[in-house]
Parts: structure tokens; C-alpha cells; sequence
């Protein structure tokens, strides 16, 4: 009988080990030659059992996300494979066209059909004009902690709204702030409440009986006039008496659900079958989030409800955060370049003795009350950090990263010109500088990721006269205005063949590629600078046979 | 034969590609519409298999060992995460908070910590009907029964100055004495127990650019023990040191003053530019002591902190003190009112009363710079020396140094925290203190 020697087993540590890097290097190695597209993404609205309010704790979060989940991510060993081989894992819910599916969380607006300026503006609104300021606002929920107070308001037409007024010294900072943000990521295709800015006279104000209220003294008591009055002093009225605020409408809902994370799923949401930190717009938010200085994307700005078709819709809330406001003062200069406690930066600051000037230290004052602190100076798309990681953003690819900025530039001069104007701001110096910060917070991610991923995009097919198909392309960086069709050079290749270039991104299919049952065509294009620049990784576009000849079945970058 | 294949291979994978374009409608934005049964069930059936979850169970396998390994941390993260979690939800900070402060700033209540007197509370009540009159409660307390109680009266009005009244009790249960002079050896400690009762008023006024002028007398009696614990002879067992004057317990004393300070820093809290000056002289008498021992002496004391702005809220600190107790009449000066180097406020890294003598003089250069927002690192190098008199025996040689780094945390009150770290002769010392200057 062949026996094993006592002292050694049947997998020692470096056969252990072997097997290990085996493992991973075929989980990370996974995807490439046939096209395959992704499998289709069910549709997530179904009516759903009656899920449960849940609440997330903001320090919990933050202890977690800031240090344990980071510890954790820097010994996942598959997913550091997987970043270190350059295979990151990608978004789950895309189509062949390595878009996310509509859902309950995103519908696929702006950068896919271009809305109206009209639609632009209009945003998530649903016809009306806001809060009826002629009409009594009955006061049905008080909020008097922090700098500024705010209030739950029911109009005499019995709609609810959520009432936030302007911090002192500072009037049109955070309505104007809440309201451009909402329209923005409304055009980008998330989920968002109506805002809007209105100005009433305190008297239409009504408190509601038996409302209670939490005094500074901690007790919890019936709110009267004086507390109103009191509470009202610390507010600014224009000069003909009227008051600024930003008026939120309650979210149509069954129920409110609490905020969703961005991370894992909801257990009592048969629909939620994702893992949030793999949906692509979530991921891709980070760079819309970057441009606005959206900051504060924690899940506590999120929100979930059930909706009257009960299934949990997804949105996002709380904008008066973005841009130069934060939301009872301007945006502190070091936002956007560290997180809320960042022990990576502060292990910086400590080792360099104080040497190393942070760049938003060298930063200059507000120039705009109205608009606080907003500057695209610095501006980094990548390196933009938020109040503590995101996981959702932290597994961002490059191609979540240029689907984001997909997402930004899809937004022209005239559009973010139309959604500053729904700022209403009295100084249009105010304006145009938040419109130009805005431009050049855009250009520079679309100078960041045009020319880190093939810019190539929207592919059509069009058969001319003589029979020739013909598949282009859209180069987004042209499109955008960053680049000159004159100083961009083109070639693709049909099959794995030849390159062909082409003073456009566009391909000639040949006579004899005659549409095969069962075969697909892969065209690959790739793009460079005419002047030092380099050819791009290639963006594939596959054709599969159509009754009438060629028909695009899905892209891969 | 191979490429027959290859050729099937490809053309069951284009299948593959086009079977979930057509099974599955396009999800849409449609929000009203209304699912058949078949409908749900299958789209349910599809979400069951999407089977994005399985690919993250997968790797959660492959990772099993990795996470096996990092499990205790893992625990402690969690155990801390929800500990932070289960106090913030029952709000058991507001709540202790609002149950004895007040957000209009009437009332507020800080955990202090320093070296000297413990761990404890400083609450404060400014609502006294009395003008700007604020009361202080201190209570602070640690090992070896050490105690620090404290009654402050401030701010009061008496015609047209500021009165401050304060009434103190402190059993300081393990002070270290190395003996006097600046040749004090390390191995020469013995401890002892101080139990003072100091009541004290002041009165003075603010004059412009910072100015303030305040007289006071006070009143202490002072008792001194054996040190607790084993750890250093008791100073009472040592036949050298129980001869020392101030030795013997029932020492009362009364005392008078006058000082003059100026505060012209920027930002109190946290200065950048500046200074601080004090001048300060104050003559003690003996009030009845137990013991055969007259004491009866002067201290002078003055002490200058200028501050620099270098760059980007960078900043250079420097200050030079000097103390000068001296007897009056021949009489004698209690060993524990010398002037003393040691403490974290003196030469740092050194053990509180390290050295002691008639005279002190110290010096302190400061770098300081922010590391986040609400947190300054600092470098620091100290030197001081004490002689009978620094005057006529001041001998370079004999100076000791102190360096180290420490960390302020800033909090609304000013400093929060302060951490430091310090190299001395001695060996290494770590400092805290929590609201150290609202114990002043």
C-alpha cells in the first residue's frame, strides 16, 4: 500500500498558492473574442410585498466606508486581480449597447435623445408652478436645528411640500443650488423631486393643530406663533417683504422607504436583484456628481419609495449641496479634495510637515454670495472625493467613467445657459460666472475621459443608393467642440483584417460581406490626434444578419 | 475538421448573442402599466436567474481564506461600527447634552482630562441674573484617589470691576519630588500626597488692545503626605527630604498679587498671529502653619508667547517665561511652591516637578501646521533650567531640552484634544489633555 508521508500533505503551500493564482487569474482573465452580448436586464417594476422603512446610521456609514470597508476592499484578492490585470469588473445592467436599461432607478434621457430646452428646464416638474403662494401654507412638520430652519408645508389645494430657506447673508445660495442641481440630474437621467424657488409673504403661513416641535432646550412641546415669530427672525426678507425659499414637493408615494445604499442590495425588494454598487449609474454618477460638486453623496441624500404601482422607485434628493452652496453656507474650499475625515490626506499633511500646500488652500474668497464657493480651477475629474467613499463610485471603470461623461457633455452651452437661468438670480454677473465655471468644469472631464477611452460613439447604419452599407461613428470630443475634425484621424478594420484609414469615423462595408446566418461582423475603429497623438484602444461594433441585410447587434469598448 | 469546429463554436455563440435581445422585452419607463400574471412570472423567473449575485458569491468564495484571515478585524469593525451606530441612533450624546446644557449657551457641560487632576467634568452656567456672572463646577478624578473639585464664580460684577472668585480642593496623590536644584537625579524620586484647599478672589478690569490689570488674595492650607503606591518611597520616609520646608502638614498661607496680560492673538482659539504677555507678582504670608516653619515669600513671574504667520495657516510660536521666588524676611518657601520644570506646560518630556528650584527660566519654539480641518500637527523644542538664582548661576551647561511633535484637536471651544509626544533625557514622555485650557 502506497502511503503518504506523515509530514506532508496532499496540497502544500506553494501548490496551495499555485492554485490560488490560477483561480484568480481565471477570474480575472474573463471576456474577450466573439461578441456576447450581455444578458438582458429583467425589468425591475413589478409590483413588490410591502418593504419596510430603513433608516442608515450617518456615523455607522461613515466609520464603515471610511475605514473597515476600505481595509476589506484592499483584500479582496479577486478584485484586486481583476484591477491589477486591468479587467475591473463591469456595470451589470447594460444593454448590447453598453447603456443601462431604463429602470426604477434611471431613465435614459438627455445623452441619448437630446430634450428641448423646454424639457430641459421644465426637469421632473409636473405642470405646475409650485407651492400657490395666494393660498394659506398650513405648517405641518418644523425643522429648527441647524443654521437655517425649514419647514413641511400643505398648500390650501393639499399638496405637501418641504420648505427650505436661504442661510443668512446668503440669499439665493441653496434654492438656487437645489433647483439647478434637481434639473441637471433630472436631464441625466435619475430619479429627482420637484423644486422649486419660491417667494411668499410670512403671513400666508398657518401652524397646524396640534403640531409639536423639538425647543432648544430639548423639550418636546406644542408650537405656537412666538415660536414661529422666534424662528422667523433669523430668516431674510427682501425688500418688498417677500422671502426666498426652495420648495421641495413631497414625492408622490405609498410609502417613503428611507434612503437606498450604494452598496448591496434591498432584501425586502424582490426588484433590487443588482448589486447597487454594480449598476452603471451609479457608478457613472460619480462623474456627474464631480462636475456639480455634489459632495455630499451619501445614501442619507437618497431616498426610496413605493410607488402607487408598488414597486420601490429610486431617487435622488437634497441638491442644495451642489455647485458653490452647502447648503447653509458657501462650499468650503477643500470640498471635492478630501473626504470628511480623509486619513490618507492627513497622513500627507503630517509626513511633508506642513511643506506641501494642499491645492485648495491657495484658493481666493467667494466672489458671488448667491453662488458660494464654485471654481473649476484644479478641477480634477478622477481625483474628485466625496464625504467619504462611495463604493458604488469607488468600482467605477473606464467605462462607467465615460459613460459619465457621456452624461456631462451632453449638456451644451445653450442647455446649462437655460438651467442656470432657472437659478433666478438677481446679479447676472452671478450667473454667467456659475455658467462659465460650470463650461469649464465640463470641458476639463470631457478633455479627461475623451482621451482616455475611445471616443467613438452612437454607431448608425445606412445602406446607400447603390446597396453599399455604410456604418459611422460620432466622435464625441468633435462633437463636444474639443477637438477639430481636421486634426483627428480615423481607421477601422472589418474581421480582424487590414486597418483602413479614413478622414472620418466611419466604414465602408465591402460589396462581398454578404450577410451570413449565422455569422457576426465585428468593424473596429480607432481614433488619434493628427498631431502626436496615439491610436486608441478600438471600438468594436458588431453587425448580425437582418432579413434585409446588416442590422447592429451591440458595441464592445 | 478544426475549423468546422471553430465555425460551430461561432455561429452557436451569435445565437447565444441574439437569444436575450428578443426574450425579454426592453425594460421602459412605462410606470402605468399593468403586468399579466404570465408577465410577472416570467420576469420574475428572469431576475431569479440574472445570477449577478452568484458572480459575487463567487468571488466571495475565492476570497473565503483571505477573509477568514482578516475576520477579527472585520469583528472589530463591525463591533465599533455598531457601537457609533447604537449611540447615535439612541442619541445618547444629545441627550446627555441636552440634559445639561442648553443650545442658547446658558448652560454647557466639557469632559476635561489633564495629567494633574484626571478625568471629569467642567460644567458651566452662565444665566445667573448677575450681569455676565458664570458659574464653574469642576469635578475631575483618577488613579490613587487623586481629586480636583472646584467652585468658580466669574465675571461678577463689583462696581466697576470684574470679580472672579474661586474655591478649590485637590488631592494630588502621587507628586513626584527629585529634590532641588538642577543636578536633581532621576533616581532620587519619592512621592508625595498634596492636599490643598485654596479659596481665591480677584478683581480687575479689561482696558483696550487686550490689556487686562486684576489684583487677588487668597487663602490655602496645604497638607502633605507619603505618596500613594508602592512604586517610589514616600516623601515622609526619607529622613532628607522630611525636613524639607512645606514638609509638614497644616501649612496656611495668604497671598496678594497683582498681573497684567495682554492677549493680542488673532484667533484665541487658534493663533496665527500675535501674542500673549503676563506679568505677574503675588507675595505670600504665612497664615498660622502647624509646624515650627515661617514662610514668607515673593514670586515673579513672567511669561511672553509671540506668534508668527508663516504661510497657508502655517505658524511659528515662540515663548520665553522666566519665575523668580524669593524669600521674604528669611522666611522659608514650601518645596511644592518652587518654581518647578517639568510639567507639559514647562520643558516636555520630563516628569511633572522633574526639577525644582527658586528660579525658572524656559524657553519654547513651535511649529505648527494643519493635517485636516480640525487638527494641528506641532513640532516643538523646549529648554529650560531652574537655579537658586538664574541670575548669577545660570550655566548653559546644565540646561535640559525637550523635543517632540504633538496633535491639537480644534473644537468650539478652542483646543479639544492635545496630544503630544517628547523627548527628553529622561526617555520619552506622552502627553493628553481634554479642554486643558478651560482647567485653567
Amino acid at each position: 500500500m502506497n502511503k503518504r508521508p506523515f509530514n506532508r500533505p496532499p496540497f502544500n503551500r506553494p501548490r496551495i498558492a499555485l492554485l490560488w493564482l490560477i483561480l484568480l487569474f481565471i477570474c480575472a482573465c474573463s471576456g474577450s473574442g466573439a461578441f456576447v452580448a450581455p444578458r438582458a436586464v429583467p425589468d425591475d417594476r413589478l409590483p413588490v410585498a410591502d418593504p419596510d422603512y430603513r433608516a442608515i446610521n450617518i456615523p455607522k456609514d461613515l466609520i464603515e466606508k471610511q475605514f473597515f470597508d476600505q481595509l476589506k476592499e484592499a483584500f479582496n484578492l479577486p478584485r484586486q486581480v481583476r484591477r491589477l490585470s486591468g479587467h475591473r469588473r463591469e456595470a451589470a445592467n447594460l444593454n448590447a449597447f453598453d447603456e443601462p436599461v431604463n429602470s426604477s432607478w434611471y431613465t435614459r434621457r438627455h445623452s441619448s435623445r437630446r430634450m428641448s430646452i423646454e424639457e430641459l428646464v421644465n426637469g421632473p416638474n409636473s405642470g405646475e408652478k409650485g407651492p400657490d403662494t395666494n393660498g394659506a401654507w398650513t405648517i405641518t412638520k418644523v425643522k429648527n436645528e441647524g443654521v437655517t430652519p425649514g419647514f413641511n408645508v400643505v398648500t390650501e389645494s393639499g399638496v405637501g411640500y418641504v420648505i427650505k430657506f436661504e442661510p443668512p447673508g446668503f440669499s439665493e445660495l441653496a434654492s438656487g443650488a437645489e433647483v439647478i442641481g434637481t434639473k441637471f440630474f433630472h436631464a441625466a437621467g435619475f430619479n429627482v423631486p420637484e423644486n422649486y424657488i419660491v417667494f411668499f409673504r410670512p403671513e400666508i403661513l398657518r401652524i397646524g393643530e396640534g403640531l409639536t416641535f423639538t425647543d432648544k432646550r430639548g423639550r418636546e412641546r406644542l408650537f405656537n406663533a412666538e415660536d414661529l415669530a422666534e424662528l422667523m427672525k433669523g430668516v431674510e426678507a427682501r425688500p418688498d417683504g417677500r422671502i426666498r425659499v426652495a420648495a421641495s414637493k413631497l414625492i408622490p408615494a405609498k410609502k417613503f422607504l428611507g434612503p437606498f445604499s450604494y452598496k448591496s442590495t434591498r432584501k425586502d425588494d424582490p426588484n433590487d436583484f443588482i448589486r447597487h454598487e454594480h449598476r452603471r449609474e451609479l457608478r457613472g454618477l460619480r462623474v456627474m456628481a464631480a462636475w456639480l460638486n455634489h459632495y455630499d453623496t451619501k445614501d442619507n441624500n437618497t431616498l426610496d419609495v413605493l410607488t402607487h404601482q408598488d414597486f420601490v422607485k429610486h431617487y435622488l434628493i437634497d441638491f442644495g449641496s451642489t455647485m458653490g452652496s452647502q447648503g447653509n453656507e458657501p462650499m468650503p474650499p477643500q470640498i471635492g479634495y478630501e473626504n470628511a475625515f480623509d486619513p490618507h490626506q492627513v497622513f500627507i499633511n503630517s509626513v511633508t510637515l506642513g511643506l506641501y500646500v494642499r491645492p485648495w488652500e491657495k484658493h481666493g474668497e467667494v466672489i458671488y454670495p448667491a453662488i458660494g464657493f464654485f471654481s473649476a480651477e484644479n478641477f480634477h475629474p478622477q481625483k474628485y472625493k466625496f464625504i467619504f467613499p462611495n463604493p458604488a463610485f469607488e468600482m467605477m471603470t473606464t467605462r462607467d467613467g465615460f459613460w459619465g461623461a457621456k452624461l456631462v457633455m451632453a449638456f451644451r452651452d445653450a442647455d446649462i445657459e437655460a438651467i442656470v437661468a432657472e437659478g433666478r438670480y438677481t446679479d447676472p454677473a452671478a450667473a454667467a460666472y456659475l455658467v462659465e465655471v460650470l463650461k469649464k468644469r465640463r470641458d476639463i472631464i470631457g478633455r479627461y475621459w475623451f482621451w482616455r477611452a475611445n471616443p467613438l460613439d452612437r454607431p448608425v447604419l445606412t445602406t446607400g443608393d447603390g446597396g453599399q452599407s455604410r456604418l459611422s461613428t460620432t466622435d464625441l470630443a468633435v462633437e463636444s467642440g474639443l477637438a477639430e475634425t481636421g486634426q483627428r484621424r480615423y481607421r477601422y478594420r472589418i474581421n480582424g483584417g487590414a486597418w483602413n484609414e479614413s478622414g472620418q469615423p466611419e466604414a465602408v462595408l465591402p460589396g462581398d460581406l454578404l450577410p451570413n446566418a449565422f455569422e457576426q461582423v465585428e468593424v473596429a475603429f480607432s481614433v488619434k490626434d493628427a498631431i502626436g497623438g496615439e491610436w486608441m484602444e478600438p471600438f468594436s461594433v458588431f453587425l448580425g444578419p437582418d432579413p434585409e441585410g446588416w442590422q447592429l447587434i451591440g458595441v464592445r469598448r | 475538421m478544426k475549423s468546422h469546429v471553430i465555425m460551430m463554436r461561432k455561429r452557436l455563440t451569435f445565437l447565444a448573442t441574439l437569444i436575450p435581445l428578443y426574450v425579454f422585452a426592453p425594460a421602459t419607463a412605462q410606470e402605468e402599466s399593468t403586468w399579466s400574471q404570465a408577465q410577472i412570472d416570467s420576469i420574475q423567473q428572469a431576475q431569479k436567474a440574472f445570477g449577478e449575485g452568484r458572480t459575487h458569491l463567487s468571488e466571495k468564495i475565492l476570497n473565503l481564506p483571505v477573509s477568514l484571515a482578516l475576520l477579527p478585524v472585520d469583528l472589530t469593525g463591525m463591533a465599533i461600527a455598531n457601537t457609533v451606530g447604537w449611540v447615535s441612533e439612541k442619541e445618547i450624546v444629545p441627550k446627555t447634552v441636552d440634559l445639561l446644557t442648553s443650545d442658547d449657551g446658558t448652560r454647557k457641560l466639557f469632559p476635561i482630562y489633564s495629567p494633574l487632576g484626571g478625568a471629569g467634568f467642567k460644567y458651566t452656567h452662565s444665566q445667573l441674573d448677575w450681569d455676565r456672572a458664570r458659574l464653574a463646577l469642576t469635578l475631575s478624578t483618577w488613579a490613587h484617589n487623586r481629586q480636583r473639585y472646584r467652585f468658580q464664580l466669574e465675571h461678577f460684577s463689583i462696581g466697576p470691576f470684574d470679580g472672579d472668585y474661586d474655591l478649590r480642593y485637590e488631592f494630588l496623590s502621587q507628586e513626584p519630588f527629585y529634590g532641588i536644584g538642577q543636578d536633581s537625579r532621576k533616581s532620587d524620586r519619592v512621592n508625595y500626597a498634596g492636599e490643598n484647599v485654596l479659596t481665591e478672589l480677584a478683581l480687575g478690569r479689561d482696558h483696550q488692545r487686550g490689556v487686562s490689570t486684576r489684583l487677588f488674595t487668597g487663602f490655602r492650607n496645604i497638607n502633605v503626605y507619603n505618596g500613594r503606591g508602592d512604586a517610589f518611597p514616600g516623601i515622609l520616609k526619607d529622613a532628607d527630604f522630611a525636613l524639607l520646608p512645606g514638609a509638614e502638614s497644616g501649612v496656611r498661607l495668604v497671598n496678594f498679587g497683582a498681573e497684567i496680560r495682554q492677549d493680542s492673538r488673532d484667533h484665541p482659539g487658534r493663533p496665527e498671529h500675535g501674542g500673549r504677555h503676563l506679568l505677574r507678582a503675588e507675595i505670600f504670608n504665612d497664615a498660622g502653619s502647624k509646624g515650627a516653619q515661617n514662610f514668607n515669600f515673593y514670586r515673579i513671574t513672567a511669561d511672553i508667547t509671540r506668534y508668527w504667520h508663516l504661510f497657508y495657516h502655517r505658524s511659528l510660536s515662540l515663548r520665553l517665561a522666566g519665575e523668580f521666588t524669593r524669600s521674604l524676611d528669611d522666611g522659608d518657601i514650601p518645596f511644592y511652591m518652587l518654581s518647578e520644570l517639568g510639567r507639559g506646560e514647562t520643558v516636555r518630556g520630563f516628569e511633572r516637578g522633574r526639577f525644582r528650584d527658586h528660579d525658572l527660566i524656559l524657553g519654547a519654539l513651535e511649529y505648527r501646521y494643519p493635517i485636516w480641518d480640525f487638527a494641528d500637527l506641532f513640532l516643538f523644542f523646549d529648554g529650560g533650567e531652574v537655579a537658586d538664582d538664574v541670575v548669577a548661576d545660570f550655566d548653559w551647561q546644565k540646561m535640559v531640552f525637550g523635543y517632540g511633535a504633538g496633535v491639537r484637536v480644534w473644537g468650539a471651544n478652542g483646543e479639544f484634544i492635545n496630544l503630544m509626544g517628547a523627548f527628553s533625557e529622561d526617555g520619552f514622555r506622552f502627553y493628553l489633555g481634554l479642554n486643558q485650557e478651560l482647567q485653567r
